[in-house]
């Protein structure tokens, strides 16, 4: 089990910060997110002619003694969203501190998007089933409450994300669904992709590699023992072509994941677990405009 | 080829060093990582599987391997010679009496002389020759001479000695030769064994002829019998020997002896007391070589019986000590009979004090009151000690302080009383008390043998200590010297001859009649003895005309053909190389070695990347 400590000051200096929503968004309730039907926020979007039985409070009496006419000043509508956030709780994340990082991404994200007045849930994924961490929390009393649990999540076993994700109930077009995992795995994970984008609903995909895997340092004649699967082994030499083709392995790996994102308008990011989180946020989201 | 620095070669010890690790490293460490699923996928990406990769450690090993041996090599300094050569050679010869020891008439230093000649026809055209001659001196015979005939003329005029020889002085002196670049290869002709040679060609003439050799003949006389003594060694085996013993030149007796192979045993004749001028006993088996099988003993002694007169009022230690002693003549009187007299070789005055000295012969003075002319030394005063001091030796280093303490154990002497003497001339203090002579020996203003005792040995424990009877011993044998000292001499000694005042002429006749006179200026002079058998040795005093026989045998030593030494080296310097016929490749080498390193760092960092 991993442990993390949230740091309140850097969750200052996100407090300008949220999260951006880029699909049209179909939340029930009231929130900060613009959505592209007119709605009763101050922020002005388009005059219509007045019909009888809009509300006269509505009426843009400036215009009616310049035109003389009446016109009805339109407003966007505020939704609120539903953040999902999906933590792969395989026995593969359990290692270096690779699932430290993944907790505090999903921490950090969790807090962008309750700023935003929006609901967020946390899933952890084993096998071929999710787990709630919580769900449905809104506003920061409850945030620090709840976050807390994240630290209740043990790694270990395997991940099956398209099993576990598609058989359960989500909304459609009604926020962020964030997919934080290692995605060292053959499991079919590209359905996942399809469903959630099928649904609307913008998705990111956290890659969190460790250093260690990113650049190994085993030499000379190893035997690997798989974390996830202890019938799993792997023999060999490892000398300068090994080596190679692992990094193209490490490439293959990666690629396969990004272009499948770019290709469904999802986003995608690398995280080595020695990636700083102020890099993380100010670098890479917000230079992929997910966080502004 | 041969190496400089064979030292440098102790790097090689890092291979087996290499191959452990090599070992160690081959091992598949077990680690347990995240996923194994990326090194799986890797090998999809394998471009091609090398067959050669397994043994790219092996290569590696390799690699290392000849680096490290390069490294050692080139720290080790090695050196070529080109056979085409010209060399600059440098002969030792060893003069050690063994190589008198024949084979089919040659003895082995003629065979050795061959040799050498030979390798000198042999060489090619501008090599240079250089002689050394080890024997009982060190001698260079020919330096770097380009002449054959030279060599050849001075080679041949060689003769060994009948000692046993050291090589090291020649050796020593090969090396400054060696280090200054006048030579470029050393040969030593020798019968010697060695385990290790370095730089060092070695031409060993010894055939391990059969050597027998008889030495330290000794006699010892009981009431009745007479008892003749001498050692037998066998050099190369085990052998059943006879031996003769001759009495001034008739069979007297033969025994039939074994021997074992190095060692050397005690044979013994017994016959009837008799007088005897000469006694030889010989090995009857022929040999190899002949000089060592006979060995000769001459009674000296009965030529010189000396005679003392002791004064004393209670002479019962000097008495008892001198006849047990037994070889004196010895007037004993009280000091009341006691007239100046010129008649005695030894003045023994115990507690008595004469007017004057004798005008020759040595002299004792035993608790002396009174200062006599010419003594030496002044009575000062008598003291009482407290009986629990005991006095003890001096440690003296001088040949006289040697002669004395010879066979002493420096017990400790209790002394109750002594006098004080304050000495004017140079003396040899035996022991003392809070730097107070007590016994001291040297000589008179007249040029006597003087023995002084400051104490009555009535006053102290010393003639009930064991020391007393060896001290009594060497003192007389100081006092009453014999001019020729009576001991088994070997070739390589110096016989002392103790010169009298009385001598006029002192001449040495060698056993190859080679005769010269002894120089007479001080009163022991020295005399080397380097060839075996008979010496004369004709004194002639005032009086008469003397002649002492010594037999001079063969050193057992020299017949001996292996050596302590296990490993005899010539060690050579970078100027060496210069004018030699040396190649010296260390460059190339060195290159080569540092070809194997920049590969086996290239091998590593592409397993390593």
């Amino acid at each position: 089990m991993s442990q993390f400590v949230i740091d309140e000051k850097f969750l200052e200096h996100v407090e300008l910060l949220s999260l951006a929503v880029k699909d049209n968004v179909a939340g029930l309730f009231g929130g900060n997110h613009k959505t592209k039907t007119y709605g009763s926020s101050c922020e002005f979007a388009d005059y219509r002619d007045y019909l009888p039985g809009d509300d006269i409070t509505k009426i843009d009496w400036n215009a009616f003694a310049r035109f003389d006419k009446l016109f009805l000043k339109l407003f966007l509508d505020e939704r609120q969203m539903h953040t999902r956030i999906y933590i792969d709780a395989s026995a593969s994340m359990g290692y270096f501190d690779k699932a430290k990082k993944a907790l505090e991404l999903a921490a950090i994200i969790a807090y962008l998007s309750i700023k935003s007045m929006d609901k967020v849930s946390i899933y952890y994924v084993r096998g071929h089933h999710i787990g709630e961490v919580f769900t449905n929390i809104v506003g920061k009393d409850a945030y620090f409450n709840e976050i807390v649990k994240l630290n209740d999540i043990s790694f270990n076993g395997d991940c099956f994300m398209s099993d576990a994700i598609i058989p359960t109930m989500v909304g459609y077009g009604d926020g962020n669904t964030v997919i934080i995992s290692d995605f060292l795995t053959d499991n079919n994970y590209e359905n996942v992709i399809d469903y959630l984008r099928g649904k609307k609903r913008d998705l990111l995909c956290v890659q969190v590699l460790a250093a260690e895997e990113l650049n190994i340092s085993y030499r000379g004649k190893v035997l690997l023992h798989d974390s996830e699967n202890s019938q799993k082994y792997y023999k060999n030499n490892i000398n300068r072509s090994v080596l190679e083709a692992y990094n193209e392995a490490i490439n293959y790996v990666t690629s396969r994941i990004s272009n499948y994102c770019n290709i469904r308008n999802a986003n995608y990011l690398l995280v080595p677990s020695d990636r700083s989180l102020e890099d993380i946020i100010f670098k890479d989201l917000m230079s992929m405009e997910i966080v502004r | 080829m041969s190496f400089l620095f064979p030292r440098g070669l102790i790097g090689l010890i890092a291979i087996p060093i290499l191959i452990i690790i090599y070992i160690l490293r081959n091992r598949y460490k077990e680690h347990i990582v995240s996923s194994s699923y990326l090194f799986e996928l890797s090998n999809r990406f394998l471009k091609r599987k090398k067959k050669h990769s397994r043994y790219e450690g092996l290569i590696s090993l390799i690699i290392e391997i000849l680096a490290v041996t390069i490294l050692s090599i080139s720290l080790a300094h090695p050196v070529f010679y080109r056979k085409d050569n010209a060399e600059n050679i440098c002969f030792i010869i060893d003069a050690s009496g063994s190589m008198n020891i024949a084979n089919d008439n040659t003895t082995r230093f003629n065979l050795a002389k061959n040799k050498m000649d030979e390798i000198v026809k042999n060489s090619k055209k501008g090599s240079t020759y250089t002689l050394i001659y080890a024997g009982l001196e060190t001698k260079t015979i020919v330096r770097k001479t380009d002449n054959k005939d030279v060599f050849y003329q001075f080679s041949k005029q060689l003769m060994p000695e009948y000692a046993f020889v050291e090589l090291d002085d020649a050796l020593e002196r090969a090396s400054e030769y060696y280090q200054s670049g006048e030579i470029s290869k050393l040969v030593l002709l020798t019968d010697k064994n060695f385990a290790n040679i370095e730089n060092i060609e070695l031409i060993n003439v010894s055939n391990h002829e059969e050597n027998y050799a008889i030495y330290d003949l000794n006699s010892r006389e009981t009431k009745e019998t007479i008892e003749f003594s001498a050692k037998v060694l066998s050099y190369e085996s085990d052998a059943s020997l006879t031996l003769n013993l001759f009495i001034n030149g008739e069979l007297a007796d033969t025994q039939d002896i074994e021997v074992y192979n190095g060692i050397a045993d005690n044979h013994k004749f017994v016959v009837e007391k008799q007088d005897y001028q000469k006694v030889e006993i010989e090995i009857v088996n022929s040999d190899a070589l002949m000089l060592d099988n006979k060995c000769i003993l001459y009674n000296i002694t009965e030529e010189n019986e000396s005679s003392i007169l002791l004064v004393s009022e209670a002479p019962f230690y000097l008495n008892a000590i001198i006849n047990a002693i037994g070889k004196y003549s010895v007037t004993s009187i009280s000091p009341s009979k006691y007239k100046p007299t010129d008649n005695y070789d030894l003045y023994i005055f115990d507690g008595y004090t004469p007017e004057s000295l004798p005008s020759k012969g040595s002299v004792w003075l035993l608790n002396t009151d009174q200062n006599v002319d010419h003594s030496g030394f002044l009575v000062q005063d008598q003291k009482t000690v407290d009986p629990d001091i005991f006095i003890s030796y001096n440690h003296g280093n001088t040949p006289l302080y040697k002669q004395i303490v010879e066979d002493v154990k420096f017990d400790q002497i209790m002394l109750y009383k002594y006098k004080k003497y304050s000495l004017y001339k140079n003396f040899t203090t035996i022991f003392n008390y809070d730097s107070i002579p007590l016994l001291f020996v040297g000589t008179t203003e007249t040029n006597l043998r003087e023995v002084v005792f400051a104490f009555d040995l009535h006053d102290t424990d010393l003639p009930l200590l064991y020391d007393f009877a060896p001290l009594m011993r060497n003192l007389l044998n100081y006092s009453l010297p014999y001019p020729i000292e009576d001991k088994n001499y070997v070739v390589g000694d110096s016989l002392q001859i103790n010169v009298f005042s009385d001598f006029n002429s002192v001449k040495i006749t060698t056993p190859s009649n080679k005769t010269s006179f002894v120089n007479l200026n001080s009163n022991i002079e020295y005399y080397s003895l380097k060839e075996v058998g008979t010496y004369e040795i004709d004194i002639v005093s005032k009086d008469i005309e003397r002649k002492y026989l010594v037999y001079v045998s063969f050193d057992p030593e020299a017949g001996r053909v292996s050596i302590n030494k296990e490993s005899i080296s010539l060690t050579l310097n970078e100027d060496a190389k210069k004018n030699t016929s040396i190649s010296d490749n260390l460059l190339i080498i060195i290159i080569v070695g540092a070809i194997f390193f920049v590969m086996d760092w290239v091998v590593y960092s592409r397993e390593q990347y």
